[in-house]
C-alpha cells in the first residue's frame, strides 16, 4: 500500500476513498497503541477517531506530513495523554509509567511447544521490564517502527530508546543463559 | 563465542545498522539455534499475517467516524454509489437534518426478543394513546406500536423500549439517563422532547429532536456515539441484511455501511414534521409510495395491496389534519398518480 499516494489523494483530491483506505490501514495499531494508554476501548476508539478526523480536516497541510505512520501514533499518544490528564487519574509524572500490559505472542513452528518453558520466561521477562522501556519493546517489536521513529512517537531521543531496547535484551539474554545453565548446556 | 555474536548483530539490527551481510549471518546463527531463534522472535515476530486477519473491526469503526465526519459536514452528504432511494432524498432542500442509514440487517429484529418482562404499553392499528409514565415523562405513542419497561423503572434506572413510533417529552433528571432501546439502537436522554420512529416492518429506524439533546449509540458499535442537535434527525437504515459480518474484504464494502443525507424539517410549524403525528396529521414528506403505504396502513388500520409496481418510485407530500381514509386516498388520485379502490378493508392501488 503507497501511504504518501494515498496522503496526496486525500490532501489535494479530497478523495473519500483514499481516506477510507488509510483509515483501515492504520485503525488495528492506532487503536492498541491508545489503548496501552487509555486502558479503555471505546476511549481508544475515540482518539483514533478525532486523530483521523483531524488528518482529513488539515487538507493540503497534510503533504507536509513526511512519515504519516509516526504522526498519526504520535497524534494518538498526545490524544491519550489529554485524555489521561484530563480526567484526573493521572498527573504528568505517572505518564511514564504507563506501558503495555500483554503483548501478542510470537509465531513460533511447532519448535514452540519443546521450549515451552523458555517462551514462558521470555514473556515474564518482559511483562517484568520497566514501564517506559516496555512501551519502546512494544513499538520496535508489533509495529516495526525504527529507533529515530519511537524517538519521534514517545518524545524521547534516539539514545535513550537504545537504552531502553539494550535492557529488554540484556534481560532476555539473562532468561536464555539461565535456561541453558540449568538444562545442562 | 556465537551467542555473544547474536548479541551484537541484534543490537545492530535494532538500531537499524545492520548491513545486509550482518542480517544474513544472524539470519543463520538463529536458524543453527531453536532458542536463540525463540530469542530473536520475542523481538521480530515476524511478518505482518498477524495483521491481516480481520479487517471487521476496523470496518465497523470506519463506519461510525464516516457518520460522524458527515455530521461535523467535513464529508460530502451524497456518497458515489447512491440507491435510488437515497438519491431522491438529496434533492429535498437543505435543512438542519440528519439522516443515517445503516445498512444492516436482520440483528434488531433478534433483539427485539430480549425485551424484560414488564409493564407494557400497546396500542393497535388504528389507535394513537397518550401517557405519562412514573418519572413525569409525557409519552405519545402512534398506531402499531409499544413501549416496555422493567418493574425497576423509575426505581433503579429509566430505560425502556418501544417499537413502533412514539414522541417523547422527558422529565429532566440529570441523574438518571433516560435510555430507549429502539431496534438495533439505543437513544440516551439528556432532558428533551424527541421522536422516534422504529416499525419492524419498515427499513429505517428515525430518530428527531425538537429541543434538548440526546445521544445515540448503535449497539453494534458501543464506543461511537452520536450527539443530536435540535432540528436534526437520524435516521438507521435496516434494508440490507450484510451486517459487517467478520471476513469481508475491505473492497466489498464500497457502498459504507452508514449513510447521511439531509432531511426536509419543517420550516413553518414549531414542531417537527415527524412529530405532527401527534396531534392528529398524517404527513407525507417527500416518502416514497412504500414508506406512505406503510404509513396508511398503520393510521387507519387497513391493508393496502399495491398493483402497481411503478410507484415505489413515485413521492408524495402532503399534511392531512385529522381526515378520513377516504379522503386522504383521493387526494392522492388527484395527483393523477394512481386510482385505488376500497374493498371492506383493504385498499387496491393502481
Amino acid at each position: 500500500m503507497d501511504i504518501t499516494l494515498l496522503q496526496e489523494q486525500v490532501a489535494l483530491g479530497r478523495d473519500e476513498n483514499a481516506y477510507k483506505r488509510l483509515f483501515l490501514h492504520f485503525y488495528k495499531g492506532l487503536t492498541r497503541f491508545a489503548d496501552t494508554y487509555v486502558r479503555q476501548h471505546e476511549v481508544a476508539e475515540e482518539i483514533v477517531s478525532d486523530v483521523m478526523l483531524k488528518i482529513w480536516t488539515m487538507q493540503e497541510s497534510l503533504l507536509g506530513v513526511r512519515n504519516l505512520r509516526v504522526y498519526l501514533f504520535r497524534a494518538v499518544r498526545n490524544g491519550a495523554i489529554n485524555y489521561l490528564l484530563k480526567s484526573r487519574n493521572y498527573t504528568t509524572w505517572d505518564i511514564d509509567q504507563v506501558a503495555p500490559d500483554t503483548f501478542g505472542s510470537p509465531h513460533t513452528p511447532e519448535e514452540e511447544t519443546i521450549h515451552r518453558e523458555l517462551k514462558r520466561n521470555f514473556a515474564e521477562a518482559v511483562s517484568q521490564l520497566p514501564p517506559k522501556c516496555r512501551m519502546v519493546f512494544k513499538l520496535v517489536r508489533e509495529d516495526s517502527f525504527t529507533y529515530r521513529e519511537v524517538a519521534a512517537i514517545l518524545d524521547i531521543s534516539e539514545n535513550t530508546v537504545d537504552r531502553h531496547l539494550n535492557i529488554a535484551m540484556h534481560r532476555l539474554a539473562d532468561v536464555l543463559q539461565t535456561y541453558r545453565q540449568r538444562s545442562g548446556h | 563465542m556465537k551467542e555473544e555474536r547474536f548479541y551484537t548483530l541484534m543490537k545492530r539490527l535494532t538500531a537499524g545498522k545492520a548491513s545486509e551481510k550482518e542480517q544474513a549471518e544472524l539470519q543463520q546463527l538463529v536458524q543453527e539455534d531453536e532458542q536463540l531463534a525463540l530469542l530473536y522472535r520475542e523481538f521480530f515476530p515476524g511478518g505482518e499475517a498477524a495483521e491481516h486477519d480481520d479487517d471487521s473491526e476496523a470496518l465497523l469503526a470506519y463506519s461510525a467516524h464516516y457518520a460522524r465526519m458527515q455530521i461535523a459536514g467535513l464529508f460530502d452528504a451524497a456518497p458515489e454509489p447512491a440507491r435510488g432511494r437515497q438519491r431522491r432524498m438529496y434533492l429535498l432542500p437543505a435543512a438542519a437534518c440528519v439522516l443515517v442509514l445503516l445498512l444492516a440487517g436482520g440483528w434488531w429484529f433478534g433483539l427485539r426478543e430480549k425485551t424484560p418482562a414488564g409493564r407494557e404499553v400497546k396500542t393497535q392499528k388504528g389507535a394513537r394513546t397518550h401517557l405519562v409514565l412514573a418519572d413525569g415523562t409525557a409519552v405519545w405513542l402512534n398506531a402499531n406500536s409499544s413501549i416496555t419497561h422493567s418493574p425497576g423503572f423509575n426505581r433503579t434506572n429509566r430505560e425502556l423500549t418501544l417499537t413502533g413510533e412514539a414522541y417523547f417529552k422527558v422529565a429532566p433528571d440529570a441523574d438518571r439517563p433516560f435510555i430507549i432501546q429502539a431496534g438495533g439502537l439505543k437513544v440516551k436522554v439528556l432532558g428533551t422532547t424527541f421522536n422516534i420512529r422504529s416499525y419492524p416492518d419498515e427499513p429505517n429506524i428515525e430518530t428527531t429532536l425538537e429541543t434538548g439533546s440526546v445521544e445515540i449509540t448503535l449497539d453494534d458499535q458501543p464506543g461511537n456515539k452520536i450527539q443530536l442537535k435540535p432540528g436534526q434527525k437520524l435516521s438507521v437504515d435496516n434494508t440490507t441484511s450484510k451486517m459487517a459480518a467478520p471476513g469481508i474484504p475491505a473492497d466489498s464494502l464500497e457502498a459504507p455501511m452508514l449513510l447521511l443525507s439531509k432531511m426536509r424539517v419543517d420550516t413553518a410549524g414549531n414542531s417537527t414534521v415527524d412529530a405532527a403525528w401527534k396531534e392528529g396529521k398524517l404527513v407525507f414528506d417527500g416518502d416514497d409510495f412504500q414508506r406512505v403505504v406503510s404509513k396508511i396502513e398503520k393510521w387507519y388500520n387497513v391493508t393496502v395491496v399495491l398493483e402497481n409496481k411503478n410507484l415505489y418510485t413515485t413521492s408524495f407530500t402532503g399534511v392531512f389534519d385529522n381526515k378520513s381514509l377516504t379522503t386522504v386516498l383521493n387526494t392522492l388520485q388527484e395527483t393523477g398518480k394512481l386510482a385505488y379502490r376500497l374493498e371492506n378493508d383493504t385498499v387496491y392501488v393502481r
